[in-house]
């Protein structure tokens, strides 16, 4: 009992300098994060400016039921949840093919252009990308209808009404936009990879496909399963500005366009109410966090140290 | 003598007449004349506070702080509160804190300021915040400091328009005296429409158009008749909506009428949405008109566009001269009417002014004292502007400052009372006159005064809007066929709830009748 | 084999060059656009070769608006600043959680990841921000809120020193003798520098690219970073689409509505100074691949 005791004081002591390190980090989170969450309460408030956090009239879940109470419950569900996981999987797939195949470049010169370009859409604000879409698209005056399909001898498209097109455009436009971003995170973690590994496995005969298969496909995994396991998290968000702007608010497009953010925006515009936009951002805080616990458990199962938590 | 009755004027414009500025026949142009001599200004207006018999000058000092949209530079701003409270200072011992942020950012701000207690006594704000900014606690009514620090403003505001911004019998803001009433009409380029030949006297109504615009099509084939705005297609109506949501009466026009219908569902806003459909047709409006991102004057101003649909009000044909470039021809397509919406800026007191007498003060102030206003909107003189005509009162910008490059932009509107203020180069030089008389002429709403609460229904409110964003623009500027597209309109509205809103609007629109008869 | 290697590089830098004409097409748009005049623009339609070229939109941005130049300095100051701050405090966190031996790390990794789910909404931070911290108008206000640690790059930095960084070259350290901060700053940071130069740029551009907490922290002019003056020009657009009773009374004044070509050149303006300054971190690509290789 004494002896238990002694090794767990020494054992906090040895690990002592570990914690401190971590006090700036987690003053910040508390004072950044973890203070502000108290207004989570306004979720389930009639916010009243005047009275304040604390002393406005408790309502429960009253200012949920705008979220459920239509049709179009079903419909933005669907859409932002289909919409990210289109976003997960593609994108990643997309970041590593890239990543992987700049790696096996030789040229550093060329690597560095690649780097560099590739990271130029994500530099670009999305409402400025909202434009350069309609630049291309733009029924009248837009690149594709105007020099492009003439050129081609096809018909102008009128994209801003016709929503068939809608969920490809939104894809490729977050793909070009997130690409150079995601694809830096995995070349990181690549450069990373002991040199070593690849002469071995050249020594062995492994060709080039079997040492990406083998050695750096899973060296990727643990970055793979975290930057996954965040983005479900933030599966019930969405980019307003990419589902708001780039359609440009065009209301023919909605059925393929309305997310759980856009829906919010348009309801709640000029109405004045923060206690119904939290309300939302509750709602799609703890769907996120349901899931990642549910991911995160199984991905314990499965191989424990890669586990968020 | 003259001066004198001038600057008396000055102070008691809007006595009587309900819209604004009846008796005024001279009553602008004193405005204008009198500020050719501040100092008779400043007399006139210590005697009309005077005639509160208190003395303000020995009150505890204070600062107001005053937040409106428009960005400006810092210092400027501080130049500009330094002297106007010169002027306060001396009468009141307060001080005055002018406070612009950008209109992009204008709504967050105020949010935040008013949610986390800062410093803030006055503010502008937006007709459509109205009702949820008082049930929320974000302003305070003013009614029982009015007596007492805002005489003038009670005298001078009539009955008619406080009814529109109070609530609950209590008064809760000042509404900005400016233009309120509007009509809609369409506006072309007008050599445009000489070379068609086509004789546009006779053009009253919208459908009446078509002759001009199928000519034009054909003499410029490379312009589009019609052009939209941001998506957006004013709709030739008559309709109050009655403050926010949707539920209107058809025609505001009509005394006897205040039956709270869904406009999309009657066959005036059928006709219009169906005849743009078979204008788009043909060609005659811009394809894809609901997802421009374009200002029309600005496509007018390119050669891209010949017409579009507007607002009108006096003096347009030179504002929109001014963006197009070109001279306009403005078809007025319906009455002049008005209603509780078209007292759409209002000047609040903040819930957490600590001296909210202080701020009425103040906007009494500056509503009634033509000198004070004119330095809020104008700025310094000889450094934001720059008297050109001393006895017109007209201004413009100094040698080297214009609008891209000015410390201390101008919005006249903006501010409680532009009718007070100088006249800028290039508007008419009667504009107040105009838009006076202009407000004098408007058919009045028989629901004007009554403000709609809309926090029973917020759930349908919420699910309509979505809705309404989904068809009413691409119906509106006929980019999609209303055969189909209206029905399945109507039917998401009725399933969002619509119907609940218009009973709702009914009942609080029966009660505000019955109490008002 | 040698000659499937050379064909190989062949292919491969095909694929990269067809994927930056796809990234950087656009952006010649972009460019395009914002020096075509601007009625031929509104006129014609979007092309790649303008037909009138007119620099008015750039000379509108730097000349006429002239806070532009110390937006960039205040920006530069910002961002570095910023970086260093952010690093240091992430760094600092996300070792102890990699350690795989450390009590309690469940428990800390959960209250790192939980920030990532759940806010309170801006309107309490801002409470919290102004009241407690009296951050509002000064610089502070630029650097703390949101953007000074985040459980994102804390996650992505532990991630890598548990995958690259073996438990026994940790343990060789300590039984040399050295403590956990010596351990830190002299073992595991030189392993790490392709992570960190990573996170160092993606920080850096969050903290370039920052604009909302301009938005809603500071409303004088002498503290707008650049982000915040370019985004005010696009968002005074957004509310008038969204506010037509404003844009009515709008109409008769000078308030100019930016036209597209300064809303492209708005775009140039932001981004630009990122991808001169983007090579020069490059090299420190290359460092972190030698680096990799003598470890081993």
């Amino acid at each position: 009992m004494i002896k238990q005791k002694k090794s767990l004081g020494r054992k906090l002591k040895a690990y002592l300098p570990l914690y401190l390190m971590m006090v700036p980090g987690a003053v910040y989170l508390i004072i950044n994060n973890y203070i502000p969450m108290a207004g989570i309460s306004i979720a389930f408030e009639q916010f009243n400016y005047s009275k304040g956090m604390w002393g406005s009239p408790f309502i429960g879940l009253k200012n949920f039921e705008f979220l459920f109470k239509t049709k179009d419950a079903w419909i933005i569900t669907r859409n932002t949840i289909l919409y990210n996981v289109a976003f997960i999987v593609l994108g990643t797939v997309f970041a590593i093919a890239v990543a992987v195949l700049l790696n096996e470049i030789h040229s550093s010169r060329a690597k560095k252009l690649y780097q560099t370009t590739i990271l130029v859409p994500f530099l670009i604000s999305i409402v400025v990308v909202s434009y350069l879409v309609y630049a291309f698209l733009s029924s009248d005056s837009g690149f594709i209808n105007k020099t492009l399909l003439p050129a081609l001898g096809k018909e102008p498209i009128s994209w801003y009404t016709s929503a068939q097109y809608w969920p490809f455009i939104l894809i490729l436009v977050n793909i070009w936009k997130g690409l150079g971003y995601n694809c830096i995170i995995y070349y990181a973690t690549l450069v990373g990879i002991d040199r070593g590994y690849y002469e071995a496995a050249v020594i062995d005969g492994a060709n080039r496909w079997q040492q990406i298969l083998h050695i750096t496909l899973p060296a990727l995994k643990p970055t793979i399963i975290t930057l996954t396991l965040m983005a479900i998290g933030k599966i019930f968000y969405s980019d307003f500005g990419l589902f708001y702007q780039v359609p440009m608010n065009s209301g023919p497009l909605l059925d393929v366009t309305n997310t759980i953010d856009t829906y919010v925006y348009r309801g709640l515009m000029s109405l004045n109410n923060i206690s119904m936009a939290s309300a939302a951002g509750v709602y799609q805080s703890l769907i996120g966090f349901l899931l990642v616990l549910v991911a995160n458990f199984v991905v314990k199962k499965l191989s424990a140290e890669n586990a968020l938590f | 003598m003259k001066r004198f009755l001038a600057a008396a004027l000055a102070t008691s414009i809007c006595v009587t007449a309900f819209a604004g500025c009846g008796n005024n026949n001279n009553g602008s142009s004193a405005a204008s004349a009198s500020k050719n001599e501040s100092s008779a200004v400043s007399t006139s207006s210590t005697a009309s506070a005077a005639t509160g018999e208190t003395d303000f000058s020995t009150q505890d000092p204070y600062t107001v702080k005053l937040l409106i949209p428009g960005d400006a530079k810092t210092e400027d701003c501080k130049e500009v509160s330094e002297a106007a409270s010169k002027i306060l200072q001396e009468k009141y011992n307060t001080t005055l804190d002018i406070t612009r942020v950008g209109f992009g950012s204008y709504p967050d701000q105020v949010n935040l300021m008013l949610s986390s207690g800062e410093k803030l006594d006055v503010l502008y704000n937006n007709r459509d915040i109205f009702v949820s900014a008082v049930n929320n606690g974000q302003i305070v009514p003013m009614e029982e400091y009015l007596s007492e620090y805002g005489p003038d403003l009670l005298t001078e505001i009539p009955e008619e328009r406080w009814a529109c911004t109070s609530l609950n019998g209590k008064k809760y803001a000042v509404p900005a005296n400016k233009e309120i009433a509007v009509s809609w009409g369409f506006a072309c380029v007008k050599e445009m429409a000489d070379a068609t030949g086509v004789d546009y006297s006779n053009i009253k109504t919208e459908d009446d158009l078509l002759p001009l615009l199928e000519a034009a099509k054909e003499k410029f084939p490379d312009v589009w008749p019609v052009v939209a705005s941001y998506g957006g297609m004013s709709i030739m109506n008559t309709a109050d909506d009655l403050g926010a949501d949707i539920g209107s009466l058809e025609d505001c026009t009509n005394p006897d009428d205040t039956t709270v219908v869904n406009f999309f569902a009657t066959d005036t806003y059928k006709d219009i949405v169906e005849r743009r459909y078979a204008w788009t047709q043909k060609g005659l409006i811009i394809p894809d008109a609901s997802s421009t991102s374009e200002d029309s004057s600005a496509q007018i101003a390119a050669g891209k566009g010949f017409g579009m649909f507007t607002n009108t009000k006096p003096g347009i044909e030179g504002e929109l001269e001014k963006k197009t470039t070109k001279e306009m021809l403005v078809f007025t397509l319906t009455p002049v009417y008005t209603s509780t919406t078209r007292l759409d800026i209002l000047w609040y007191i903040a819930h957490n002014s600590e001296k909210p007498e202080r701020a009425v003060q103040v906007l009494n102030e500056i509503y009634t004292n033509p000198e004070l206003e004119n330095i809020c909107i104008n700025g310094i003189e000889g450094k934001h502007f720059e008297i050109k005509d001393e006895s017109k009162g007209i201004v413009g910008y100094p040698e080297g400052v214009d609008g891209t490059n000015t410390g201390y932009p101008s919005y006249p509107w903006a501010w409680p009372n532009e009718m007070i203020s100088y006249t800028w180069e290039g508007d008419p030089e009667d504009i107040w006159q105009q838009t006076s008389d202009w407000n004098d002429s408007a058919v009045i709403s028989p629901a004007m005064g009554f403000s709609w609460d809309n926090s029973s229904v917020l759930n349908q409110v919420t699910a309509c809007k979505n809705v309404k964003s989904k068809y009413e623009n691409a119906l509106g500027t006929g980019s999609i066929d209303p055969a189909t597209a209206l029905p399945a309109f109507l039917q998401e509205l009725e399933d969002a709830g619509v119907n609940d809103i218009i009973q709702e609007k009914q009942k609080q629109l029966d009660a505000w009748l019955a109490s008002n008869s | 084999m040698v000659d499937r290697g050379k064909s190989f590089q062949v292919v491969a830098n095909l694929i990269m060059v067809l994927l930056v004409l796809f990234c950087l097409v656009p952006f010649v748009l972009l460019i395009v656009s914002s020096i075509t005049q601007e009625n031929s623009l509104v006129r014609n339609g979007y092309s790649f070769i303008p037909e009138k070229i007119d620099f008015s939109a750039y000379k509108y941005l730097l000349v006429d608006s002239g806070s532009i130049v110390r937006g960039y300095i205040l920006s530069a100051i910002v961002t570095v600043v910023g970086t260093v701050l952010n690093l240091t405090l992430t760094t600092l966190f996300a070792y102890p959680l990699s350690r795989r031996d450390l009590p309690g790390r469940g428990v800390l990794a959960f209250f790192l990841f939980f920030t990532m789910l759940f806010n309170g909404g801006l309107v309490p931070s801002y409470i919290m921000w102004t009241q407690m911290f009296h951050i509002k108008n000064t610089i502070a206000a630029l650097l703390f809120p949101n953007l000074m640690m985040g459980a994102f790059y804390v996650i992505m930095m532990r991630t890598y020193f548990t995958t690259n960084i073996p438990d026994a070259v940790i343990e060789a350290a300590r039984i040399d003798g050295a403590g956990e901060l010596r351990i830190l700053l002299r073992v595991v940071m030189p392993m790490s520098v392709p992570i960190i130069v990573t996170l160092a740029l993606l920080v850096g551009l969050g903290y370039w690219n920052d604009w909302l907490n301009g938005l809603y922290y500071i409303n004088e002019d002498r503290l707008y970073s650049i982000q915040v003056l370019l985004n005010k020009m696009l968002m005074d657009v957004q509310f008038l689409m969204s506010n037509t009773s404003a844009a009515q009374s709008l109409q008769g004044q000078d308030f100019t509505l930016p036209s597209t070509g300064i809303k492209m050149a708005v775009a140039v303006m932001g981004a630009l100074p990122v991808l001169v300054i983007y090579p020069f971190f490059q090299k420190y690509f290359v460092k972190g691949i030698i680096i990799g290789a003598v470890k081993g």
